[in-house]
C-alpha cells in the first residue's frame, strides 16, 4: 500500500498548523490535540486490568535476580554499611530502573513496522511514537506500583540505609531518574526504528541490551570499577542509566559532580531526542516509498 | 444405513466476564470479575449418514464452528453426547483422529517458510501412511486441484487460492472418512471458489467421504449440499433437504425479465413484488407466488415488450435471511 | 512400543530437517542471537574475574569451579533453548489466541507436537563457541574424577533437565486458565541467573525453593558438587526423582484440566 503522507511524525500538530492564524485559535488547537492524547492515555489506562498478573508477580521475577546478584557481590563487602549500600544499589537497579528501562518500546515499534500495522497509525493525525510510549508507559505503571510501595515501606522501616540522603537529594534523584527513563527509551526507540531497514531486530536488541546491562553496572556495581575507568564512563551516557541516580540517592556524590552530571545527562537526552527523531523520519521515508 | 455422526442434546456454554467502562470499571474488574455464561450451542440433535454432504448454515456466532469443533474433538461438550464413527471425539483416540480431518479457511497447518510438500511429508508420518499410497495420493489430489507445479514453492510465496488448495491436500492425504470444512472458501476469488466447489463435489461422489460444511457463501451450500442444517443462537431451527427448504420457505418464484423497450416500474409492480429493477427500464425481477407463476408469466409476455424471460427459484441466501427474520419475530 | 518409537523418531527428524531449512530466512537474527549469547557468557566470565580480584575463594569455590558452574548452567540453558523453549513461549500465545485447533485434530501426542515442532538449530553456534570453552576451563581445579562420578553427574543433570522441561510445560499449560502467565515464566527464567553462584550461600528457605520448586539446583549446583567432592549419590538421585515425578504429574494434571477448558477462538 502506498501511503502518501508527509514524513513528520508529529502529525498531531498538523491540526495546529491549520488553526495557526491567531494566538487564541492556536491555544484551542493545542487543547484539541492534547485532548485526543489524553483520551489515548485514558483508553490505555482502562486496559490496565489485563495486566493483573504482571502487576502482582512481574516484580517477583526481578526479586530473584536481585537476591542472586546481591548474594554474589555481598561476599566482597566487609562492613554492614557497605552491604546495605550494595543492597540499595541493586534494589534500585533491579526493581525500579529495570522496570522502566526495557526493550518493550523497540519490540513494539519493530512489530508494528514488520506487520504493517504502522499503516493504520499513519492514516490518522496521530503521533505514532507518542502512542507507543503511552501504551508501554501505562503497562509500566502497572508493573512498578508494588516495587515502589515495597521501597517506600523499606525506607520507613530502615531509614538508616534505605532513606535518601536528604530531601534535596530525593528531588534531584527524581528529576535525574525521569531523564534517565527518557534517555533509555529514546535509545530503544532508535533501535526499534532500525526495523525500517533490517527486517528482524529482536536479537540485535537483545545483544545491545545485554552489553548495556554490563556497562551500566547491573552486574558489576560501577563504583567498584577502577577510578580511571569510572571517570571515562562518567562522560558516556551509560553512567546516567541508573548509576548516577543511585549515587545521588545515597548521597555519595558532591554537589559539584551532581550539577556537572545533570548537565551531561540533559545534553545526552537532547542529543538522543534528535537522533531518534531523525532515525524515525528517515525510516518513515523509506517505508512510505516502498509501501510495505 | 447406520449414521456415522450422531449428536444428542449437544450443549456448550462459554464463560465470559464483563467490564464496565471507565476507571471505576477497571478497578472493579480487577478485583471482582462478574462472569456470565453464553450458550453457544444449545440442545442440538442430528444424525448424519455415511457419504452425506451436509451444509451447516447460520449467521455469525450461531454456533456452527463450535459444533464443528466439538465434532472434531477440539472442544469438550458441556453436556450431551457425540459419536463420530463410533468414537467419542473429545477422547481424541488415535484411531478416531486418523479417520477425520478439519479444514479451516482462516487457519493453516502448513509451514510458512517451507514448501507445502514438507508439510505433507510430516502428515505422512503423523498419520502413518505408507510411501506408495502417499505418492499416489499426493499426485492424484494435486492433479484434481491443478497444483502439481507449486508443491515445492515455499508456502508464503503462494497466492491465497493456491495455499488453500495445498491445505486441502494436507487435510485429505490420509483419506479421512469424515471431513469437516469450516469456511473453506473464505476470502477466495470467485474463480477459485468455483474450482474448489467442483473439487469437493467430485471428491464426495468418488470417495464417499462424509462431509460437513459451514460457509458464509450460500452458493457453496446450494451447489454442494443436498441436506442443510440451520442453526441460530445455538439452536437447530431447520434440518432437511435443500429442496424441501426451498419449497417450504420460498412460496414464491422469481421472474427475471429483459425488455425490448423501456418499461415503468409501476407497470411491473402490478404483477408482483419488484425485487430488482434497473433504472433504464430494460431489466427487472419480480417475485410471484409458486402456484400462479405460469399464469403471471403468460400475462407479462402478452402485455409487456419482453425480450427474455427466466423463471428461477428464490436464492438460498434470501430464504435463509427470511427464516432468521421470522425467528426474530 | 517399538513402532511408536520409530514413528516419533521419524517425526522428530522431520521437525529437525524443517527447522534447518527455515534457517535461511532468519540469517540476521541468527547471527545476532549467536553474538548475543557469546557476549553474555563473556560478560559473566568477566564479572567472575572482577569478583575474584577482591576475594580468593567464594564459599570454598575457586574461580574455575565457578566457571564450571556457569558452564553447566549454560549447557542446560542451551538444551532448553535448542529443543523446547521457543515452542513453549509460542504455545502460550497460541493457547490464548485459540490456535491449538489444528494440533488437536492430529493423531499425535499433543504435548510432544507442541513442545518440539521447531528446533532452534541456530543456538548450536553459541553452544559450541561459548559454552564448551567454559567447560574446558572449568574442570582445571577439579580433583581426579572417576568414571562413576561422571556417570552420576550426568544422571543428576539429566534428571534436572527433564524436571525443568515438565516445569516449563506446566507453565505453558497455565495459559488455559489465565490470559497472562508470562510473569510465571519470567520467575523461572530469572532464577536461571543462579547458575552463577553455588546455592549453598543462600539462606535455607531459598535453597529449598531452588531444589524443589524451581529445581535449577539439579542442573547446576549438584552436578558440579558431585565433580568437586564425593557426595551421597542415593540421596541426590532420590530427591531428583521425586522432583521429576512431581513435575511430570503436575504437567499432566494442568494439561488434562486445561484442555477441558480450552475453548478455541471460534
Amino acid at each position: 500500500m502506498l501511503v502518501q503522507l508527509n514524513a513528520f511524525p508529529n502529525r498531531g500538530l498538523n491540526l495546529n498548523a491549520l488553526l495557526n492564524f491567531s494566538f487564541l485559535s492556536r491555544s484551542i488547537g493545542i487543547i484539541f490535540t492534547m485532548k485526543k492524547y489524553l483520551y489515548l492515555i485514558k483508553i490505555n489506562f482502562s486496559q490496565i486490568g489485563a495486566y493483573r498478573s504482571d502487576m502482582l508477580f512481574g516484580w517477583f521475577a526481578r526479586l530473584f535476580q536481585l537476591f542472586i546478584v546481591f548474594a554474589l557481590w555481598s561476599i566482597t563487602q566487609k562492613t554492614d554499611q557497605e552491604m546495605q549500600k550494595l543492597f540499595i544499589y541493586f534494589f534500585l537497579f533491579y526493581l525500579i530502573f529495570d522496570i522502566f528501562c526495557t526493550g518493550r518500546i523497540s519490540r513494539q515499534i519493530s512489530k508494528d513496522i514488520r506487520r504493517g500495522e504502522l499503516n493504520s497509525y499513519l492514516l490518522k493525525p496521530f503521533n505514532y511514537i507518542f502512542s507507543v510510549w503511552v501504551k508501554i508507559g501505562i503497562t509500566t505503571i502497572a508493573r512498578i506500583i508494588v516495587p515502589i510501595i515495597l521501597f517506600i515501606v523499606l525506607a520507613f522501616i530502615r531509614p538508616d540505609f534505605a532513606a535518601p540522603a536528604s530531601l534535596v537529594h530525593l528531588i534531584l534523584f527524581f528529576i535525574s531518574s525521569i531523564f534517565c527513563i527518557i534517555l533509555w527509551n529514546l535509545f530503544v526507540t532508535i533501535i526499534g526504528s532500525l526495523s525500517f531497514w533490517v527486517n528482524e531486530i529482536s536479537q540485535l536488541q537483545k545483544v545491545i541490551s545485554l552489553m548495556l546491562s554490563v556497562m551500566i553496572g547491573k552486574y558489576i556495581p560501577l563504583y567498584l570499577f577502577p577510578k580511571q575507568l569510572q571517570d571515562i564512563i562518567s562522560l558516556t551516557p551509560v553512567n546516567y542509566l541508573g548509576n548516577f541516580q543511585i549515587l545521588i540517592y545515597q548521597g555519595g556524590i558532591s554537589s559539584q559532580d551532581i550539577s556537572k552530571g545533570m548537565f551531561i545527562l540533559i545534553t545526552w537526552t537532547i542529543i538522543f531526542f534528535f537522533i531518534a527523531k531523525f532515525t524515525y523520519n528517515k525510516g518513515l521515508n523509506i517505508y512510505e516509498a516502498s509501501g510495505n | 444405513m447406520k449414521p456415522i455422526i450422531k449428536v444428542e442434546n449437544l450443549t456448550r456454554t462459554f464463560k465470559q466476564y464483563k467490564k464496565e467502562p471507565g476507571f471505576k470499571g477497571t478497578i472493579k474488574s480487577m478485583f471482582n470479575r462478574q462472569f456470565f455464561e453464553i450458550k453457544a450451542v444449545s440442545d442440538v440433535n442430528f444424525e448424519i449418514e455415511e457419504g452425506e454432504f451436509v451444509g451447516f448454515i447460520g449467521p455469525n456466532g450461531a454456533g456452527k464452528t463450535t459444533t464443528l469443533k466439538m465434532l472434531s474433538g477440539i472442544l469438550h461438550p458441556t453436556s450431551g453426547e457425540i459419536r463420530v464413527d463410533g468414537f467419542v471425539p473429545s477422547e481424541r483416540e488415535s484411531n478416531f483422529l486418523k479417520n477425520i480431518s478439519l479444514v479451516m479457511g482462516q487457519k493453516s497447518q502448513l509451514w510458512w517458510e517451507l514448501p507445502a510438500m514438507e508439510g505433507f511429508i510430516l502428515n505422512k508420518e503423523i498419520y502413518e501412511i505408507d510411501d506408495k499410497f502417499f505418492k499416489e495420493r499426493v499426485n492424484e489430489l494435486a492433479k484434481l486441484l491443478e497444483v502439481g507445479d507449486i508443491l515445492k514453492v515455499p508456502v508464503r510465496k503462494l497466492s491465497l487460492g493456491q495455499r488453500m488448495k495445498c491445505e486441502l491436500i494436507a487435510a485429505l492425504i490420509h483419506n479421512p472418512k469424515v471431513l469437516f470444512l469450516d469456511e473453506p472458501t473464505i476470502g477466495l476469488d470467485v474463480v477459485v471458489q468455483k474450482k474448489i466447489r467442483e473439487f469437493f463435489k467430485q471428491y464426495n461422489q468418488e470417495s464417499k467421504t462424509t462431509i460437513l460444511l459451514t460457509s458464509h457463501y450460500m452458493e457453496d451450500v446450494a451447489e454442494l449440499c443436498k441436506r442443510v442444517i440451520i442453526i441460530n443462537h445455538g439452536q437447530k431451527i431447520y434440518d432437511g433437504s435443500l429442496i424441501e427448504l426451498t419449497k417450504n420457505y420460498a412460496n414464491d418464484k422469481y421472474l427475471k425479465l429483459v425488455f425490448n423497450s423501456k418499461v415503468a416500474k409501476s407497470d411491473l409492480s402490478k404483477y408482483g413484488e419488484v425485487i430488482d429493477f434497473e433504472k433504464n427500464g430494460l431489466k427487472g425481477t419480480i417475485s410471484v407466488s409458486r402456484e400462479d407463476h405460469t399464469k403471471v408469466a403468460a400475462a407479462i409476455l402478452q402485455n409487456l415488450p419482453v425480450d427474455d424471460l427466466d423463471i428461477s427459484e428464490v436464492d438460498l441466501e434470501d430464504i435463509v435471511a427470511k427464516i432468521f427474520q421470522q425467528e426474530l419475530k | 512400543m517399538k513402532q511408536v518409537v520409530i514413528k516419533y523418531s521419524k517425526i522428530y527428524l522431520i521437525f529437525f530437517k524443517n527447522s534447518v531449512a527455515e534457517l535461511g530466512s532468519h540469517r540476521f537474527n541468527l547471527l545476532m542471537s549467536a553474538v548475543g549469547n557469546i557476549v553474555w557468557t563473556f560478560s559473566q566470565v568477566v564479572t567472575l574475574q572482577f569478583l575474584f580480584q577482591r576475594i580468593n575463594s567464594f564459599d570454598g569455590w575457586s574461580i574455575n569451579d565457578m566457571i564450571l558452574l556457569l558452564a553447566f548452567g549454560q549447557i542446560f540453558a542451551y538444551t532448553m533453548f535448542i529443543f523446547y523453549f521457543d515452542n513453549h513461549v509460542e504455545l502460550q500465545t497460541k493457547t490464548v489466541l485459540g490456535e491449538l485447533d489444528m494440533y488437536l485434530t492430529k493423531p499425535l501426542n499433543l504435548k510432544f507436537f507442541l513442545s518440539f515442532a521447531s528446533v532452534s538449530v541456530a543456538q548450536f553456534i553459541p553452544f559450541f563457541v561459548a559454552v564448551l570453552p567454559l567447560l574446558i576451563i572449568g574442570v582445571r581445579d577439579l580433583r581426579a574424577v572417576g568414571l562413576l562420578d561422571i556417570i552420576f553427574c550426568i544422571t543428576v543433570f539429566m534428571i534436572g533437565v527433564i524436571a525443568m522441561f515438565f516445569l516449563s510445560l506446566s507453565i505453558a499449560g497455565l495459559n488455559f486458565f489465565t490470559d497472562d502467565a508470562s510473569s510465571v515464566r519470567d520467575i523461572v527464567m530469572n532464577s536461571m541467573d543462579l547458575n552463577r553462584i553455588p546455592i549453598s550461600i543462600l539462606p535455607s528457605p531459598a535453597q529449598f525453593v531452588f531444589i524443589f520448586a524451581i529445581p535449577i539446583a539439579f542442573v547446576t549446583y549438584y552436578p558440579v558438587l558431585i565433580l568437586k567432592s564425593s557426595q551421597n549419590m542415593f540421596l541426590i538421585i532420590l530427591a531428583g526423582l521425586i522432583v521429576l515425578i512431581s513435575f511430570y504429574l503436575l504437567s499432566k494434571i494442568i494439561w488434562n484440566q486445561g484442555l477441558k477448558r480450552y475453548s478455541g477462538a471460534g
